[in-house]
């Protein structure tokens, strides 16, 4: 029979000494840890959310200033100015217009008359012509004209009378914008 | 005793990990989110408020340019406050008698620009009836005319839409007369939109046919002509689009004042008529 004997370390000095005590004193710290954690942690809270509040009344206060009366003159320019850019943005020069288009116009036509209105972009004419032939090749100017978008072509009436110009006709003609947006 | 001992430490320990563990969950988790998220808002402002700061400078330096600008004179008459009709009669007026031509009548009523009612700095203006809340009729179109009936009441437009005051003026006079005239009136210290033009020469229908066979042609031209004239109310308060656009571009917009600026000081053209081609067409 043989008995072994461990000489080298004795199984009650391996063992861990956690006492009573330890585990109390661990246990408590780890409370007081977690404690100091969650104060230390409102106190920060509370303090960022006093320069929080502290922060949006600055916000609040700049705001009111920039959005206040001190810059009203100065805003109501600049509602101004973009309500001035798009009423020029309507702008026409007529007078351009009605002379450029004059050079499309034969001499041997005789406007009898001239509407045109920006809304609808249409000039309408009526007048005179000797004959159709003139009228034709009138027509057929105006269409070839780069201010015109399109010429239509409402009737033409060779009266009775004899007269140098004994045709009347009526045209509506579409204008392209930009040619009198100048 | 042993018992007691061994009693302490199976159940203190764990019950103590037991509170850190529910306290972290509980209390310090939320607690740590909300420092978190204390502190992004915190940036986020700071953020802001430098931004604030920036801007207050830079509206500041605008509004003393503004104070000396010269541009602000032409603006206001080219976009007054109220309708001004009387100021508007008396430019017209004006500019009938440089061009030559005989004023015969001018009417105006009050309305709203529909197409510009967002432009008043991203208004939402929804208004777009038209008011008839006031008008101004002239019989011999005299500024001091007795004839003069301004039956202007309160602005009938809403704030926020740009106001107009559609006017027609009826005039007579010869092609480069009219053509000058069509010239003045778009050139105009009060910007007014031309929206309609009807020619005709004088002692003629509308149709353009003679009444009475064929007749030498008339050099007197009758136009009716309808000009758009504008105006917006001061708002009380700043508009937060104008606000912004002033702060976060360069200034106030220089394109459309150099535009203004083009519009109203147009230099006089004389009419080029024949040289090029041109020609009175009613004849």
């Amino acid at each position: 029979m043989v008995t072994n004997i461990n000489l080298a370390s004795p199984e009650s000095e391996s063992k861990p000494k956690l006492t009573g005590k330890t585990t109390l004193v661990l246990s408590i710290s780890l409370l007081v840890v977690t404690v100091v954690v969650y104060l230390a942690l409102n106190f920060v809270s509370t303090r960022y959310a006093g320069q929080k509040t502290k922060i949006e009344n600055q916000i609040a206060q700049e705001t009111a200033k920039i959005g206040g009366a001190e810059f009203s003159d100065i805003a109501d320019f600049q509602v101004r100015l973009d309500t001035l850019k798009k009423i020029t943005d309507e702008h026409v020069r007529l007078d351009l217009f009605l002379r450029d288009f004059s050079k499309f116009v034969l001499p041997e036509v005789r406007v009898g008359s001239l509407a045109w209105e920006y809304e609808k972009n249409s000039l309408s004419v009526s007048g005179s012509t000797p004959n159709f032939d003139v009228l034709t090749r009138e027509i057929i100017l105006l269409k070839s004209s780069p201010l015109v978008q399109s010429v239509e072509f409402n009737g033409g009436d060779a009266g009775s009378e004899a007269g140098q110009n004994n045709v009347t006709f009526s045209l509506s003609i579409k204008i392209a914008k930009e040619k009198y947006n100048k | 005793m042993v018992k007691k001992i061994i009693g302490v430490r199976v159940v203190i320990l764990p019950l103590s990990l037991g509170i850190v563990v529910i306290m972290s969950i509980l209390f310090i988790k939320p607690l740590l989110f909300q420092v978190l998220d204390y502190r992004g808002s915190i940036e986020e402002g700071k953020k802001q408020l430098s931004d604030l700061e920036v801007q207050y400078q830079k509206l500041s330096q605008l509004k003393s340019e503004w104070q000396s600008m010269e541009e602000k004179k032409i603006i206001e008459v080219a976009l007054p406050q109220d309708e001004s009709v009387e100021n508007f009669l008396t430019e017209t007026y004006q500019r009938a008698a440089r061009s030559g031509v005989i004023m015969s009548n001018f009417s105006a009523k009050s309305g709203t620009a529909d197409s510009l009612c967002s432009a008043a700095g991203g208004a939402a203006g929804t208004a777009t009836a038209e008011s008839p809340s006031s008008g101004v009729s002239v019989g011999d179109a005299s500024p001091d005319s007795a004839d003069f009936q301004n039956t202007a009441g309160a602005a009938g437009s809403a704030a926020s839409c740009t106001a107009s005051v559609p006017t027609q003026v009826s005039f007579s006079g010869n092609w480069d007369q009219v053509l000058n005239f069509l010239k003045y009136s778009t050139d105009s210290n009060r910007i007014a939109n031309l929206k309609s033009l009807t020619i005709s020469p004088k002692g003629r229908s509308s149709g353009g046919v003679e009444s009475s066979g064929e007749q030498a042609p008339s050099d007197v031209l009758s136009v009716v002509v309808t000009l758009e004239a504008y105006y917006q109310p001061k708002s009380g308060t700043s508009s937060p689009a104008a606000i912004k656009a002033l702060a976060s571009e360069a200034g106030f917009s220089e394109n459309v004042l150099k535009k203004v600026q083009e519009i109203v000081y147009a230099p006089y053209e004389p009419p080029l008529v024949s040289e090029t081609g041109e020609r009175n067409i009613f004849k």
